[in-house]
């Protein structure tokens, strides 16, 4: 018997219209858990190499993790797994919400999708039953629509996951959104559902999850349920969420303002978690989590969309916007169109520097300076539909700097051209390296160092126990998605990692300790690094570094005016860290000895060749 | 008489009492299992619905069972099992749609507040569910 999981892989290939299952392959648990780590593996084992993102090779992973869907704190999610359209590397973005526990209930682990559909489709999934179903009707429309319609069509308990326009549009940072506010954001899993012509993915289960110990489970996670309810920080968490770290981020200089130029805003008290709070209107959680932050905020005028930092910062400060209603309203935007609002926030503010610097001369109807928040709403709606400067954006910022050309690649924040998400790191030396060493591009979700960098380690210094510091939360953040939980219990309310392990066996039966799950991390860290090496030409430690603005730009304002990290420190840091991870200093890439101790002989004998061939070239 | 109340403005939507119900009553892990059910207010995005037996005074499910399978036991409201011939009128007749269905279970799913000791309510995070 098999606990935790569903036993049940479907493919769908949309070109041809059909629809398979088969049983999990059993020897991915012990090394990959779950969730992203199954869908790693499988990205690495099915997509054919080189394959274009936005072609009908590429294949899009939904993986459920051995958590997802038990009664566990936050135990909500569901990873997306495929190569970006936007990086042209491993991704994945995970979603919350209740469409994850209602995909594990519905019987499955993983669904992988290829190919495209002749016409507009939404996939229908009940219990056992998958269908291909016609949404011509659905074709256009913003998300908001589509679930309601999609719900009034197949009832209330349907779980409803779609695209927007900017996902039909194929623009490179689109999103997938359920439940009007949780969304799969990063990475452009929306342009790739968008080009496979899947508008929606509607899904309803009521299977049981089997446990190996369900006495067990009740008991730990009571324990830990009631751990984070007594927090001394709940009432707080619940009240803010993480736009706490709003007012936080602008005392201690981390608030991404005007595309990054600034680490400071004037306008941050008009912004923060207290400004949130008071437009705040209900308290709403993801599924099986007792610390809700959803955040659902409504302005003076009756909008309504969910807000946390990321929102916040990118579509605020970063875009020189200082009112939460307005903030609101583009947030409310971007989640109908289905856009991601961290790029999306990226894009604009980028947008709004080169017009300030007079880089868009081509747009003349194009007036764009940073706090107008007609003009980012319009762009924004450009964007999604790809008309005039939208069109360009919509590739994202890498894509549009080196077209727009000259100095503006020098302020494109990105990392393997994903978009920064919501943290100026360059007086952060430690997570201005999560930043650039994150195995999707850009995003802070896989390393958040600021606290301990302000706190113990130092913001400016280099030393081992740093870059320790950021392998181990590396590591750790993805034993969340391997797992299919969300990690808020544990970076918000301190629940010790500890409990994943003892919930993980009450769940499986798998006696791991938590050195094992995370050595689970470790493989799926070099696993994902190798994807990239495999599928870009020249991929290496080139691509590792931050922008040019935090390595060579002073800050231009505030307490710490005159400071940056510098290229010397970061490249120290860098050394550190892959020789930490068991990779090459050098080429940046995880050598065959790490490898094969990992148990990735096959990875091995596709970056190095098979190895008796080395031996013998050697003789 | 003892019920449980609900505040469903202090509902959060996390389905932690579906979950919990469903392990107590059929030590599985399934929330489409439970007696409670928790719906959110589509189209809007906020706000829930909490579907739970309130232990009528008038009993409408029990006055529709064909077998009378329904009696108040110490205040509850209780199905009978072994009498019971899953028609299922109870559910059609509840106006509070609170009586459920599942396929495997085969009889109607109601909340007999767990002998005394509900487990939902004090696992409620915001204090939606109480005892009165």
């Amino acid at each position: 018997m098999l606990y935790g999981y569903m036993d049940k892989v479907a493919r769908i290939d949309l070109s041809k219209g059909r629809v398979t299952a088969e049983p999990l392959r059993k020897e991915l648990i012990k090394p990959f858990i779950g969730g992203r780590g199954f869908g790693a593996k499988a990205l690495w084992d099915e997509l054919p190499k080189k394959a274009e993102p936005l072609s009908p090779e590429n294949i899009v992973i939904l993986a459920a993790g051995p958590l997802t869907g038990v009664y566990a704190p936050a135990a909500c999610k569901l990873s997306l797994v495929s190569k970006s359209p936007i990086t042209y590397g491993y991704a994945d973005s995970s979603v919350g919400g209740n469409f994850a526990a209602a995909f594990k209930r519905a019987g499955y682990d993983m669904v992988i999708i290829k190919g495209v559909s002749s016409k507009p489709t939404y996939i229908y999934i009940d219990n056992d039953i998958i269908e291909l179903r016609d949404a011509e009707h659905l074709w256009g429309k913003p998300v908001s629509q589509v679930e309601e319609e999609l719900r009034k069509e197949l009832g209330r308990e349907f779980q409803i996951l779609s695209i927007g326009p900017a996902g039909e549009n194929l623009v490179k940072f689109a999103s997938l959104v359920t439940e009007l506010g949780r969304a799969s954001g990063r990475t452009g899993m929306g342009a790739l559902m968008g080009f496979k012509k899947v508008k929606a993915i509607a899904i309803y289960g009521d299977k049981d999850i089997p446990i190996y110990d369900i006495e067990e489970l009740v008991r730990i996670s009571d324990e830990a349920y009631s751990y984070i309810r007594n927090h001394d920080d709940f009432e707080w968490w619940i009240k803010q969420g993480t736009v706490r770290t709003i007012d936080w981020c602008q005392k201690l200089g981390f608030l991404p303002t005007r595309n990054m130029r600034e680490a400071y805003f004037e306008k941050a008290a008009d912004i923060d978690g207290a400004s949130m709070a008071a437009k705040k209107v209900a308290f709403k959680s993801c599924f099986a989590c007792n610390m809700p932050c959803c955040n659902p905020c409504m302005s003076s005028d009756g909008v309504l969309s969910e807000l946390d930092h990321e929102n916040v910062a990118m579509l605020g400060s970063n875009c020189g916007i200082g009112s939460m209603d307005e903030i609101i309203k583009l947030n409310k935007l971007c989640d109908d169109l289905g856009l991601d609002t961290i790029s999306t926030g990226n894009v604009v503010a980028f947008a709004m520097e080169c017009y300030e610097r007079g880089l868009l001369n081509n747009y003349p109807d194009v007036k764009l300076s940073f706090g107008d928040f007609n003009a980012a709403a319009e762009l924004i709606k450009d964007i999604a539909y790809r008309r005039g400067l939208g069109a360009l954006l919509a590739d994202g910022v890498a894509e549009a700097s080196k077209k727009i050309g000259g100095e503006a690649e020098a302020f494109a924040m990105h990392v393997k051209r994903l978009e920064i998400s919501a943290y100026e790191s360059r007086t952060a030396l430690g997570q201005a390296l999560a930043y650039g060493t994150c195995d999707v591009g850009a995003h802070h979700n896989r390393c958040w160092m600021i606290l301990e960098e302000v706190t113990e380690l130092g913001r400016f210094n280099v030393s081992l126990e740093k870059a320790k510091h950021v392998v181990f939360l590396q590591n750790a953040r993805a034993l969340f998605d391997l797992l299919g939980a969300c990690r808020f219990t544990w970076v918000e309310l301190k629940l010790p990692l500890s409990y994943y392990a003892k919930i993980f066996k009450a769940v499986t039966s798998i006696d791991y300790k938590l050195e094992d799950l995370l050595l689970a991390s470790e493989r799926v860290w070099s696993l994902t690094r190798a994807f990239w090496a495999r599928e870009i030409e020249g991929f290496g430690r080139s691509y590792d570094y931050v922008p040019k603005r935090w390595l060579e730009e002073p800050l231009p304002s505030g307490e710490l005016a005159g400071k940056h990290i510098t290229r010397e420190d970061y490249d120290k840091l860098l050394d550190m860290w892959y020789q930490l991870r068991g990779w090459d200093v050098k080429t940046g890439l995880p050598t065959r000895e790490r490898l094969e101790e990992l148990g990735l002989r096959e990875v091995a004998e596709e970056l190095y060749g098979r190895a008796e061939v080395t031996t013998k070239a050697k003789l | 008489m003892t019920r449980i109340a609900v505040d469903e403005s202090k509902c959060v939507g996390c389905h932690i009492c579906e979950l919990i119900c469903s392990i107590y009553h059929f030590k599985v892990n399934n929330p489409k299992k439970a007696s409670i059910k928790v719906l959110s207010k589509y189209p809007s995005s906020i706000g829930y619905e909490i579907h739970v037996c309130r232990q009528c005074e008038e009993m409408f499910c029990a006055a529709v069972c064909p077998v009378n399978a329904i009696k108040r036991v110490n205040g509850v409201v209780i199905i009978d099992h072994e009498v019971c011939t899953s028609c299922y009128a109870c559910a059609q007749a509840c106006p509070y749609n609170a009586i459920f269905i599942h396929k495997e279970v085969g009889k109607p799913i109601k909340c007999d507040l767990c002998s005394g000791n509900p487990q939902c309510v004090p696992r409620c995070p915001l204090g939606a569910l109480k005892i009165a």
